[in-house]
C-alpha cells in the first residue's frame, strides 16, 4: 500500500453541499457537469483538502477524525475515489514526478 | 406489500423543477400546462427568475430541471442558463425545435448544461407532428437532438406512453438507437392540462402499459428510465419546483393542484415547510409497494396520480401494479381540482 504524498486540493470551481441528514455531501463538478454523492469519508477527505494541503498535513489531520487500525487505507480509497472522479488534483512530491524525455 | 414506513427527510431540498415559461412553439394534444404561443405578461421575467437562482443557491439547492412549455421559446431563457452556469447542475427539457448548432454549442459552452431531455412523441413525423399539431416538428426535433449531440451533450430522448404512441414504442427505440441517444425515458401520462381533457382517448389500462414496455427490446448499451413497477418511487421527499408565475408547486405534476405560496411574497424554505409538503415529502400514505420502496428508497409511489385518481394525498398509487386494486387508468374520476 502506498502511502500518499505529495500536494493535494480540490478541483476548482466545485460546490460542496453537505447533506448531513443522509451523512452524505453532493458535489457538483462544473468542468463535468456531474453531480457525485460522496459518502462520509471521502466527504471528509475532500474537506480536509479545501484550500490545499500536503500530503503529510492531510494524513495529520485525517488521522485526527478517522482513528481506526485501517485509517490509512481508508484515506487512500477516499482519495483514490476523489482523483479517479477529478473531484482532487494531486500534485507529486518532487522526486516522485514523472520524468519527462527532456529530463 | 408491506407497511409503509417514512420517507427519508430533507431539511433543505436539493433540487428544484423550474417550469420557466407557460409558453411554446408547439401545440400539443398532451400538455400538461395547456401552454399557449406567446408568454403571459405575468410570467416572472428573467431577473426575477435570477434573482430566485441566487436565493435558490443560498438555501442549498444544487440541481436544477428546467422545463416548460418550452424554456427557449423565451427569448430571455439563455440569460437565465447562463446566470446559473457553473453553481447548479443543469438539466433541460425541451421539445427540440429551437436548438440549432448555435444554440447548443452555447448550452455546453456557455451554460455548461448536464443534459437535455429531448420529448420525442413517436418514432416518425406522422406519430409525432400528431401529437405536437405541428407539421415539421419532428424533423426539428430530430435536428436538434443530432445538434446536441454534436456538441457533446448528453442528450436523452422522452415520450409519454399514450394509446397514441404505445404500439409504436419499440420503433421509437430503433430512431434513438439510429440518433447514438444512449438514455431514452418512457413517461407514465398524467391526467393534467389539455391530456385531461382527452384521458378517455390517450389513456391505457395498466395492463396495457405494462405489456408495451414488457415487449420492449433495447439494444445492447441504452437505458432506460421508466417509473411503472418495480421502479415507482415517491419522489416528493425530494422534490420542488416553481411554476412560470413564482409559485411553489412542489412538483411540476402537482400543478393544478397545489399552491404553497407565490416566491414574489414568500421565501423558498417557508413553501418548503408548507404543512402540505411537509406531509407530501414525508411518504405519509395507506399503502406502499415494497419492490417499489426497495429499488427507490421512498414510499408508497407518485402523489400526483394518486390524487388524481383518489383525491386523498394518502392514497395508494394506482400506476403500481402492487396498489392498483382494479383502479382503470382509462376512466378518469370526474372530480373538480
Amino acid at each position: 500500500m502506498s502511502c500518499p504524498t505529495g500536494h493535494y486540493s480540490q478541483m476548482p470551481g466545485l460546490r460542496l453541499r453537505p447533506v448531513r441528514e443522509l451523512g452524505v455531501c453532493v458535489v457538483f463538478a462544473p468542468a463535468e457537469a456531474r453531480l457525485f454523492r460522496l459518502n462520509a469519508q471521502s466527504w471528509l477527505a475532500l474537506e480536509l483538502c479545501r484550500g490545499g494541503t500536503t500530503a503529510a498535513a492531510l494524513r495529520k489531520a485525517w488521522r485526527e477524525v478517522v482513528t481506526s487500525d485501517d485509517a490509512e487505507e481508508r484515506l487512500r480509497v477516499a482519495l483514490d475515489l476523489l482523483l479517479a472522479n477529478r473531484l482532487l488534483h494531486h500534485e507529486p512530491a518532487p522526486a516522485e514526478a514523472p520524468m519527462t524525455a527532456a529530463s | 406489500m408491506t407497511a409503509p414506513p417514512r420517507n427519508p427527510v430533507l431539511e433543505r431540498p436539493l433540487k428544484v423543477t423550474l417550469s420557466f415559461t407557460s409558453s411554446c412553439n408547439l401545440r400539443c394534444r398532451h400538455c400538461y400546462a395547456d401552454c399557449t404561443a406567446a408568454a403571459s405578461a405575468a410570467e416572472l421575467p428573467a431577473a426575477e427568475w435570477c434573482g430566485i437562482l441566487d436565493r435558490l443557491e443560498a438555501d442549498g439547492v444544487i440541481g436544477l430541471y428546467i422545463e416548460g412549455g418550452e424554456p427557449l421559446h423565451r427569448a430571455d431563457f439563455l440569460d437565465v442558463l447562463r446566470h446559473a452556469a457553473g453553481r447548479f447542475h443543469v438539466q433541460l427539457r425541451t421539445n427540440g425545435t429551437l436548438v440549432t448548432p448555435a444554440l447548443a454549442a452555447a448550452l455546453k459552452a456557455e451554460c455548461g448544461i448536464a443534459t437535455l431531455l429531448v420529448d420525442i412523441m413517436g418514432p416518425d413525423a406522422a406519430t409525432h407532428d400528431a401529437a405536437t399539431g405541428v407539421a415539421g416538428s419532428f424533423d426539428l426535433a430530430i435536428a436538434g437532438i443530432r445538434a446536441a449531440l454534436a456538441a457533446g451533450i448528453d442528450t436523452q430522448m422522452l415520450t409519454i406512453m399514450t394509446r397514441w404512441n404505445a404500439a409504436r414504442l419499440q420503433d421509437w427505440v430503433a430512431l434513438a438507437a439510429g440518433l447514438g441517444v444512449a438514455t431514452v425515458g418512457i413517461l407514465r401520462p398524467y391526467p393534467l392540462g389539455r391530456l385531461r381533457q382527452r384521458w378517455a382517448e390517450a389513456s391505457l389500462s395498466l395492463e396495457e402499459m405494462h405489456a408495451a414496455l414488457e415487449a420492449l427490446r433495447l439494444p445492447p448499451g441504452m437505458r432506460l428510465m421508466q417509473s411503472w413497477h418495480p421502479n415507482n418511487g415517491n419522489c416528493c421527499w425530494q422534490t420542488a419546483a416553481i411554476d412560470a408565475f413564482g409559485n411553489s408547486i412542489g412538483c411540476a405534476y402537482l400543478r393544478e393542484y397545489v399552491n404553497f405560496g407565490n416566491l414574489r411574497e414568500v421565501g423558498f424554505l417557508d413553501t418548503w415547510a408548507h404543512p402540505l409538503h411537509r406531509q407530501l415529502r414525508s411518504g405519509a400514505v395507506t399503502e406502499s409497494c415494497g419492490d417499489c420502496a426497495a429499488t427507490q428508497g421512498s414510499h408508497g409511489g407518485c402523489r400526483s396520480t394518486a390524487f388524481a385518481f383518489h383525491g386523498r394525498w394518502d392514497a395508494p398509487d394506482p400506476f403500481d401494479r402492487a396498489t392498483n386494486h382494479g383502479v382503470d387508468l382509462r376512466v378518469l374520476p370526474d372530480r373538480p381540482l
